[in-house]
Order: C-alpha cells, then structure tokens, then sequence
C-alpha cells in the first residue's frame, strides 16, 4: 500500500450461495474520485459494501484507510473516517431531516452537541437542503431524500466517501451540486463512485474501473476509455444488423457500435460508447449470467 | 399438559436464539461493531438523549401514558381504604405502561431494521455496546413519565379523606421500577430475537410468568396467600388481611430484589455482544447477586418473636386494642381501626334505644370488640378463609376457637360492610346494628369457632332482632330485604350467605320467613312495636316465642312460617 493508496483489495472474493459476486478482486484506491461501472448484478455493491465494512469478504486480503477491516478495533478506526451512502439506505420517515442527520452525527460519535450541530447544519446546506432541516423525511421527495443521505455521508468530513449510485433520482440541477459537493471532497480523500450515469464519470472521476461477473474488465483514466473506443464508434442513416449495438439518436441517425457499416461515418466517442464496447449490452441491462442480481 | 406446552415454546425460543447467534457470526462483519477498547463511552449521553424522544414519542408508549390515568383512578378508588391497597394499586396500574414500553422500546430498538437503515447504521462508529446502553439509559424517561403519572394519582387520591395509614412511597415505587425493566426486557428481546413479533410475545411471557408462575396461589405452587414466596412474582400485592400490624411487607427487600432483575435484563442485553466482557460480568452477576439475596430475605420466615406477636394480636385483642366506653357499652378496635368507633357507637346507640330502657339492664355489660372476619373476600370476589392471608407460620398456630371464641360479644370485622362484589356498600351498620339486637334479644351476636352459627327459625327474638336492626339503620328496610333475597339464594328458606364472598358476621342463621314478618314490622310505627315489646320483654326474647305469636301480637299476617329448627342447629 503505498502512501497515496486509501483502499487495497487483493483476490478478493464473495459469494451468495453458488453466485459468486466477486471474482477475486485486486485492486487499489486513492485519493480522487473513482468511478466504478458495471451493469446490474456485475457486483459493485458487494464491492462497495466491502469497502465500507458492512460485508466481510470470503477470502482476500483488504486494507482500508491503512486498517484491517476483519479486526473489530480496526473496522472501528475505518469507520470513524468513512462517508457511506448505501444503494438502498433507508430512512426514519417520521424524523425532521435535521434529527435524522442529527442521530446519524452522534452515531459517528459526535458528542459535543453544539459542534454537532453546526456539522449537521453544514452538510444539509451543502447538498442544498438548508432550507428543509425541519421538514420531515416523509414529507420530501425522491431526490431530496438521497440528499438527505449525502449529507450524513458528508459528516465529519470523512476520508473515505462509498457512495453506491448517489445520484439516482437527482434532478439536473441538484445533479451539477452533487458534483459539486463530491469533486470538492475528492480534493484531498478519496471517493468511491458506483453510478450507472457516464456522465458522473466523466464530469467527476480521475479514473474508472469497469466490473462485470466479480471480475474488474478495465481499470483506467476515462480518456484512456474513451481512446480505446475510437474508431469504433459509428453514424449511419440506417440500422446495421450486424453492429454490436446501435441506436437511432436525436437526430434521426444511428449510432453503431462495432465495425463500421457501409456509408457509415465515424464517430466521436464517448464513454458510454467505450463501456458498451467493453460490456457488450447498454448500460442497466443484466449480465449472462444464471443466477445474478441487482445490487450485487 | 400446559408444562409441555411451555416447555416447547421455551425450547424453539431457545433454538432460535442460538440459530440467530449463530448465523449472525456467520455473516461476518454485518452490523455494528461489539466490545472495543477503542470505544467512545461519550456518545451514550447524546445517543441516549435521542433515542429518549424516539421511545417517548412512539404510538405504543402514547398509548400507554393515555391508558394509564384510567387505570390509576379505578385502582386509587377501587382499592380498600387503605394507604398501603391505594399505594400497591398505583403500582399495579403502572404495569400496563410497562407492557406497551416493551413494545415500544422494542420497536424502537428494531428500527434499523424495520425501515431498512440497518446497513447505514451498520457502517456507523458507534459500537453496539454503547447503542444498547443508550437504549437501556432511556428507562429514566418512561420511570419519570410513570412517576408524575403516579403523583397526579396520588393527587388525586388525596381527596379521599377515609384512607387509612400512609402512602407508602415503596409500594409504589415497585411500579417504576416494573416500568424500568420493560425498557430492559424490550431491549434485550430486540438484540437476542431482532423481529417485531417477539416484543409483544415478551409482554405475553411476563404476564404468564407472572400470573403462572410467580403467584403461588395459583398452579403448580397453590399456597396460601399469605405465603412470603409470592414476593418473587413481580408485584406482590397486599393480602386480604387488611391489618397494617398482620400485613407482612419486606418492600425493602422487593424493590431491590426488582432492582436485581432490572439489572439482570439490562446485563442480558449487553451479552449479545460478548458474556466475557468485564462490564457485562459485573452488571450480570451484580443483578444476579442481588436478585437471589433480595430474594431470599424478602421470603424468610417470619422470625418467632414477630410470630409471636402477630399470634398475641388476634388471639388477646385486649392487650392490642384501643378501648374506649360510651353509655355503658366498651367499644375496642385495633390501632388501625380506631376511627370506626364513632360509627359502631352510632348503630348501636341506635339499636339499643329501640328495645325497653331495663331490657339489658340485668345483662353483662355489652362489649363491641373487633375480630376479623371468619370468611372476607378477596380481590377476585371470592370467599376466603381468614388465616389464608396470614404468614403460614402464624395461621400454623392459630386455632379458630382461639381466634373466635363463643363469648357473646358484638365482633365488627375489619371489613367495611358491604354486599357481595360488584353489589352495594352503602350498608350503613345494618350488618353491626343486627349483630348488636341479637345480642340485646339473647342470641349470639357473632358466629365462633370455624364459622359456627345457629338457626333461630321460628323464633319471635329473631324477628326482633331482624327488624331492629333494620328500624336502627339508615334505609334499613331496604338493606334487610336485599338481604333476604340475596342471602338466601340456595334454598329460600334460611339466609345463610351461602354465595356471599363477604357474608355478615353474624351469629345466627336467619329464616327468610321470619326476616318477611320483620319487614311486615318495619311498616308499623316504631313506638307501637317498641310498646309492644315493652309490656313483655322476657316473653319475646324467650326462645320458645313463635314468630307467629309475634305477629299475631302486632297484628300482622304472618302468612308462612319458618320450621322451628332443632338441636343441634337452632339457637338455644
């Protein structure tokens, strides 16, 4: 682990039953946001529940924050310095959004109320709920909801932040602050980024790592990705039975994916285009494999 | 048959517990950390502090504190007048508080996992240890929310000006004290059994652990009430004695016995995180400790000398009463009955005055001393043997020739006189007024040894013992009629209270015949029967005077009379 590596994993594996989630994983994260990108079932949440020390893997070796998460005064110290937004994280619908961030606070084992409380007060303003801090959870919407999330995950400025497909949900505008809000952490911790949305990626991350069937397919720069999809990447005024993927577009033409077909023109590519060169199938669909799920 | 069907549901309840153990460590890291030296203690105070509002303001707590007033204002005056029943049934009216903060601490314990938040909370620093004290920290509030409920009773309870006694504060504070265990018995259900269900199975196990196995009046134990174990149950409450001298109370010695089991549940609880932690070592075996030696001296024998004394109480009164002599009549009550005098003075002057100014003159002096009933109901409205809410020991050495004795004295009972359950009480000495003319009429006024009474069917004495009772109390005629009916159920002819928890202390058995020419009485003028008696006095209140010589004295048709009843059973 060198001094820059936050998260190590090395041939990390899990398993639900006969589904094996990860595959043997090695890998490492460091400072900056990284984007981790896979379809449903591929196994980004085990990953990303790995790393924030609510699942323990079957076999591997694991070093979070410099900690053994297996050992209990270890998994402690990580999670003193961890931001975890879980894919599916839940609420107390009948709590003020401040009370709710308030109790999640003193669970991070804030206990001077004042200084609590002006952390608590901080994050809600900095992912735009300032205004909502008395408002119940029940009474806000979706997307006001996982800022709520956000915020707790923001908390004690951590220097871990896991944050499992954050930004579902978001409108445009609340999107833009969430990155916002990330890319300033990011500055100096380390962010996990599991998010179906390329765009995240490309708007946010210094590097992204491509999951499929436990296994990691790619791990680089997203220009790196993209530069690997050029030349791939296709108009045409048709369908071309024979491309990959292809779509019909805003503009009436269809973008094709694979070999060029006749009278097709190239493309600029993006990252979406270079993830479903190396997937094989849009982004959201599930994988080949018997047995998988979502959220894995 | 019901031993197995407890023993299984124990058993699945155990296998549970052990499945669930297990499979949590097999899942690894899942969930809050447990025992850390690492851990930061501070975080319970404010962790406390919010989970306090999230208790206090739960619909299962809410619906507690509502139901509770109700309860507290039936208990403060559907108890005896006591200060001791008053300040036990406040503690008894908190236990439906303790059974919805089971529920509510439970689910308030489960909520992570009930709104799904289980995996945010997972990944908290927090460690289980200090999430599980801050829960069991909030039994300071439901205890304070059941004590100013219990002071508002107590109010309100004040106003009733015939309590005797004093509040006893450790009566009632074995109520908080069952309220502060439901927080402990919510909390550690949740961490053992983490599903809703089981909270309000745990409310259904004490209530059967209390009513099955910690009462032993009840199966398997059927001992008497006045049994010291009963202090084990949770709530022992105070025996049908109605004597603060012969109530055996080691609340002391129950309030840390309670204590002990506080502490014991809230040691249960922190053991699901480890039993070989030091903290968990030390509440356990502290609670553990103190529940079995609170335990054991609350159900201690009574020493011999306190036998003794309570033996000497019931059986030489003289030597425990407080006597005092009004118009020739001595009137002795025990210490806590003293203020009755007044009332017995009252019925009696009353009676006496309607029979000829030298009808007692001959006669030993009558004495009005108090006995405690042969047979008084309990608080389920059924009879009940006196010396089945004495300490065993005492009740051993007591003989009912010894406790009552045939010595022709007037014996008011500790009881208020009243109806069986559920009926009036507005008797107003009718019962002591009846006791005071059989003695004036020469028929024993109370009944002696196991409740032996005699019939005085057909005899004129009785008739006038009947109707000056009645004449010499307010509503009496209506008191005797009731009396008549309800006393007389099984067969009709004799009243003999056969169905009655709480029957009169009475000496005779009277027939309803001759109890129908006594209300006949009542509707003639008092001076005209009070004349009629005059001019023979001793004719009357011989025992061979029929009833229907009486009647046909005052003019009244007798229409059937009663079969004089022989000896053994007629009154001599």
């Amino acid at each position: 682990m060198t001094a820059t590596t936050t998260v190590e994993l090395a041939e990390v594996t899990k398993s639900y039953g006969s589904t094996r989630a990860l595959d043997g994983i090695t890998v490492a994260f460091g400072r900056g946001v990284t984007g981790v990108l896979g379809p449903n079932g591929a196994g980004k949440t085990t990953l990303l529940r790995i790393v924030a020390t609510v699942l323990a893997p079957d076999s591997g070796a694991l070093r979070v924050l410099g900690e053994d998460p297996a050992e209990v005064r270890g998994r402690l110290s990580i999670r003193r310095r961890l931001g975890y937004f879980p894919q599916e994280p839940g609420y107390y619908a009948n709590l003020t959004t401040f009370e709710f961030v308030d109790y999640i606070a003193i669970l991070k084992e804030m206990t001077v109320r004042r200084a609590r409380h002006d952390e608590v007060r901080r994050v809600l303003a900095e992912v735009g709920l300032g205004d909502a801090t008395h408002k119940r959870i029940k009474a806000l919407s979706g997307g006001m909801r996982r800022r709520v999330i956000l915020a707790q995950a923001l908390l004690g400025a951590p220097e871990l932040l896991v944050l499992d497909e954050p930004a579902a949900g978001l409108d445009p505008e609340q999107r833009l602050r969430f990155r916002e809000t990330v890319s300033a952490v990011a500055e100096h911790h380390t962010v996990l980024l599991s998010t179906h949305q390329t765009e995240d990626v490309t708007a946010l991350c210094q590097r992204v790592v491509v999951i499929d069937g436990g296994r990691i397919l790619r791990d680089a720069t997203p220009e790196a990705l993209v530069e690997a999809a050029r030349g791939r990447v296709w108009l045409a005024d048709r369908a071309d039975p024979g491309a990959r993927l292809s779509w019909r577009t805003g503009t009436g033409q269809h973008r094709l994916i694979g070999d060029p077909p006749a009278g097709a023109t190239l493309a600029e590519p993006a990252l979406e285009d270079a993830y479903l060169l190396l997937i094989g199938r849009p982004v959201g669909t599930e994988p080949d494999v018997a047995g998988s799920s979502r959220g894995r | 048959m019901e031993l197995m069907v407890i023993a299984a549901a124990v058993f699945l309840v155990f296998r549970l517990v052990i499945r669930r153990a297990v499979v949590s460590d097999n899942a690894g890291v899942v969930g809050p950390v447990g025992w850390n030296p690492d851990t930061n203690w501070r975080v319970v105070r404010p962790l406390a502090r919010a989970e306090v509002r999230r208790v206090l303001r739960h619909p299962a707590f809410i619906a507690g504190v509502l139901l509770t007033p109700l309860i507290l204002v039936l208990a403060a005056t559907e108890s005896e007048n006591t200060w001791r029943s008053v300040s036990a049934g406040i503690a008894l009216a908190l236990v439906p508080l303790g059974w919805m903060t089971i529920i509510a601490t439970n689910l308030v314990a489960l909520r992570p996992k009930r709104t799904g938040t289980e995996e945010l909370f997972a990944a908290l620093p927090a460690p289980q240890p200090t999430r599980s004290s801050a829960l069991l920290t909030t039994l300071i509030a439901p205890v304070a929310v059941a004590a100013v409920l219990a002071i508002g009773c107590l109010a309100f309870v004040s106003t009733r000006d015939e309590l005797r006694g004093s509040f006893a504060w450790d009566e009632t504070a074995a109520g908080l004290l069952i309220v502060a265990g439901s927080v402990c018995v919510g909390t550690a259900v949740a961490r053992w059994l983490p599903s809703a269900g089981f909270g309000l199975l745990a409310v259904v196990a004490t209530i059967v652990l209390q009513a099955r196995f910690l009462d032993v009046t009840t199966w398997p134990w059927d001992r008497s009430e006045g049994d010291p174990l009963r202090f084990l149950g949770f709530l022992a409450e105070p025996t049908d004695v109605r004597d603060s001298f012969l109530e055996v109370r080691p609340s002391g010695w129950h309030l840390t016995y309670l204590g002990g089991l506080v502490a014991v549940m809230a040691g249960v609880t922190l053991a699901r995180e480890g039993l070989r932690r030091p903290v968990v070592v030390v509440v356990l075996s502290a609670g553990v400790l103190v529940a079995a030696g609170a335990g054991w001296m609350q159900t201690r024998p009574l020493s011999p000398g306190r036998e003794d004394a309570m033996v000497a109480y019931l059986t030489d009164p003289d030597a425990h009463q407080i006597c005092e002599a009004s118009a020739g009549v001595r009137y002795c009550a025990y210490p806590d009955f003293t203020a009755d005098i007044a009332e017995w003075r009252t019925r009696v002057d009353a009676t006496l005055r309607l029979f000829p100014t030298g009808a007692v003159a001959n006669r030993d002096p009558l004495q009005v001393i108090q006995r405690p009933a042969i047979v008084a109901s309990n608080e389920n409205c059924s009879a009940q043997a006196f010396e089945y809410s004495l300490p065993p020991g005492v009740a051993a050495r007591l003989s009912p020739a010894e406790l009552w004795p045939a010595d022709n004295h007037v014996h008011p009972p500790f009881d208020e006189e009243s109806f069986p359950c559920s009926g009036r009480d507005d008797v107003h000495g009718f019962f002591l007024a009846v006791q005071t003319a059989a003695w004036a009429t020469g028929l024993p006024p109370a009944p002696h040894d196991d409740n032996q009474r005699c019939t005085a069917s057909d005899q004129a004495r009785a008739v006038i013992a009947l109707w000056a009772g009645a004449a010499a109390s307010p509503d009496g005629a209506r008191t005797l009629r009731d009396v008549t009916t309800d006393g007389s159920k099984e067969d009709r002819t004799i009243i003999t209270f056969a169905e009655w928890d709480d029957p009169p202390m009475w000496g005779v058995d009277y027939a309803v015949a001759d109890a129908e020419i006594a209300l006949a009485m009542l509707a003639l003028p008092v001076a005209e029967v009070r004349a009629t008696l005059d001019r023979d006095w001793a004719r009357w209140t011989n025992a061979e005077t029929s009833t229907s010589t009486l009647a046909v004295e005052l003019g009244i048709d007798a229409g059937r009379t009663a079969p004089r009843a022989s000896a053994p059973a007629g009154c001599p």
